[in-house]
């Protein structure tokens, strides 16, 4: 038809990414604690939450600290954490079948949330003892692992387990040629590889109020060591984005239960999974 | 509990400061040293020559002078004290030990041999033969009532004891559930409810027992007091011991299970909207169902129900 001007073209025209944000934005973020946490019977957990960055959805539950499994996995002076990341059959947008069990890359991210995890909770306050964190994927569009780390980050605050600060997590990434502009939170689109070449894609966890970087992973080639500091500085402002919605999610949740036992708020129950104005 | 200024502050917030400049220190105003209290940690600031105290859980800052602690918002952890009224389930048997699940989310608690009653209220050291019969007197998946005995100051595992021949083993009743943290600590955990007809047993674990009251209370009313003989104190572990039997032999009849299920909703509802779950605030919630003609008690559970019964203990 008449206009040859694609939508991504536009967006590229305004400097807008493909799905509309500027390159320092984050995407649409929700977070939601204790979706499963005050359930009625036996299942119950210490701590749950949901988290949503965009199009990405992670669950992740806390329970602990309880007692190890075997007796030879205990450590004298600290606890361990149990990690494991999982996603569920539909939450890629493509349709690859790969088995959670066995999936490098899930396991992978299991092995990074541990490390930051690690780096975060006050292990040495429960000797002896393990903490065990799950996290399900829901949905996939991008950013899997920092949406899990985030989940799990909110699940241990709900859970009430110590921790050194809140730990968030955003990636970001490098558009390279002519445009030469730094990206905060990449989308699927984004992180997958552009004209053959692999997308600069840099997931990065950090203790925001100490300023104390956790975790920060790149494989992609970078042009030079400058712009791997700008893509750092990035998604370290990403982070401190994502912590603002973090803190703000915690605060209500700490203020709404406060409120019920004070007899003012609302009723947050997963009974009805809504919200029930009192 | 006034907590109208309360000061609600995430994992990492500073709450305090102080210098740990040594000149300084003989100067230091009181005010500025501090105690770390529970869910907090202190932090060396080497740049700033500071030491900060800073929180860890998410919480209200509370302060005894010094001491500075913060409490979570929703412990969903429970935390033994020694005297803790318990209620938990057999996960293993051990050798002269049972193992006890407390909660979901914490350790299991362990009851030694030596921690119960033998059968028939002998006083005696416990031999080889009672610890191959520990099968006979609690297995895996049964209930127990127990006390909190000790605290292990290593790693905060605890130690168990039962209280009486009457809740040992509790059968035929309700387990309910609800957040530890729902569940007061007060003088007496084991209480009996709705005109006698109700024994409900407390857990600080937050997990509540009810069931219907167990014998009658002529017999028992001597039972326990102190100035029984030896002799005395067996007839008094057979009568009570007999006294459990019957209980958990004996059904209960339908007007009762009526009761027992309105009051293990009323809990119910008073977990839901996080208020505190208490043996009057239940037995509020239950006398309310039934001004409020609700006949069925599993109506208590309509969301627009939960809202209307618990209106007053909300507020």
């Amino acid at each position: 038809m008449g206009s040859s001007i694609r939508r991504t073209d536009l967006l590229a025209l305004s400097n807008l990414r493909n799905d509309g944000r500027k390159p320092g934005e984050i995407r649409r973020m929700r977070v939601q604690l204790g979706p499963a946490s005050n359930t009625a019977s036996g299942d119950a957990v210490g701590g749950s939450a949901l988290v949503e960055m965009g199009l990405t959805v992670a669950m992740a539950t806390v329970r602990g600290p309880v007692a190890c499994l075997r007796r030879s996995d205990e450590l004298p002076d600290r606890a361990v954490v149990d990690v494991s990341v999982r996603a569920v059959p539909f939450a890629p947008t493509d349709r690859r079948v790969t088995n959670p069990n066995t999936d490098r890359r899930l396991i992978e991210a299991g092995h990074l949330l541990k490390r930051a995890l690690e780096a975060t909770i006050l292990l040495r306050l429960y000797p002896k003892s393990r903490i065990e964190v799950r996290v399900v994927v829901l949905a996939d569009d991008g950013g899997r692992l920092c949406a899990a780390i985030n989940a799990a980050s909110a699940a241990l605050i709900d859970a009430g387990i110590p921790m050194r600060d809140v730990l968030s997590a955003c990636s970001a990434g490098y558009a390279g040629g002519t445009t030469d502009t730094t990206l905060v939170d990449l989308n699927r689109r984004e992180e997958s590889p552009q004209q053959g070449k692999n997308a600069v894609c840099l997931p990065c966890a950090m203790l925001p109020q100490r300023g104390t970087l956790v975790l920060s992973q790149c494989e992609a080639r970078l042009p030079d060591v400058r712009t791997l500091d700008r893509v750092l500085e990035a998604a370290m402002a990403g982070c401190r984005a994502v912590f603002d919605v973090l803190q703000a999610a915690v605060r209500e949740r700490a203020a709404a239960l406060m409120g019920l036992r004070e007899g003012t708020g609302t009723i947050v129950d997963s009974f009805a999974g809504a919200k029930l104005a009192a | 509990m006034a907590t109208t200024s309360a000061h609600l502050v995430i994992p990492g917030q500073v709450i305090a400061t102080s210098s740990t400049n040594h000149e300084l220190d003989n100067q230091q105003d009181h005010n500025e040293g501090f105690l770390r209290g529970h869910g907090t940690f202190v932090e060396h600031d080497a740049s700033k020559q500071e030491d900060r105290l800073v929180a860890s859980v998410c919480g209200v800052v509370h302060r005894v002078n010094k001491l500075i602690t913060v409490v979570p918002y929703c412990p969903s952890l429970y935390k033994g004290n020694v005297g803790d009224l318990v209620v938990g389930r057999i996960s293993a048997v051990g050798v002269s030990r049972w193992t006890v699940a407390l909660h979901e989310a914490s350790k299991d608690a362990g009851l030694p041999l030596s921690g119960v009653h033998l059968p028939g209220g002998a006083q005696r050291m416990r031999t080889s033969q009672d610890s191959r019969d520990m099968r006979l007197f609690l297995k895996e998946g049964d209930l127990v009532c127990a006390e909190v005995h000790k605290v292990q100051p290593s790693d905060g595992s605890l130690s168990l004891h039962t209280r009486s021949h009457r809740f040992t083993k509790l059968e035929n009743g309700i387990l309910v559930h609800v957040p530890p943290a729902l569940v007061p600590r007060r003088k007496n955990h084991v209480v009996s409810m709705i005109n006698d007809t109700i024994d409900a047993l407390w857990g600080v674990n937050g997990k509540i027992w009810l069931q219907r009251k167990m014998g009658d209370d002529k017999s028992q009313g001597s039972g326990n007091s102190n100035t029984l003989t030896n002799e005395g104190m067996k007839d008094v572990a057979d009568l009570q011991e007999k006294m459990r039997k019957d209980h958990a032999e004996t059904p209960v009849d339908v007007q009762l299970r009526r009761s027992l299920a309105r009051l293990r909703n009323a809990v119910e509802c008073l977990r839901m909207v996080h208020a505190l779950c208490a043996p009057e605030n239940a037995e509020a919630v239950y006398h309310k169902s039934l001004e409020m003609g609700l006949a069925n008690p599993s109506e208590m559970l309509f969301p627009k129900h939960v809202l209307l019964l618990t209106e007053d203990l909300r507020a």
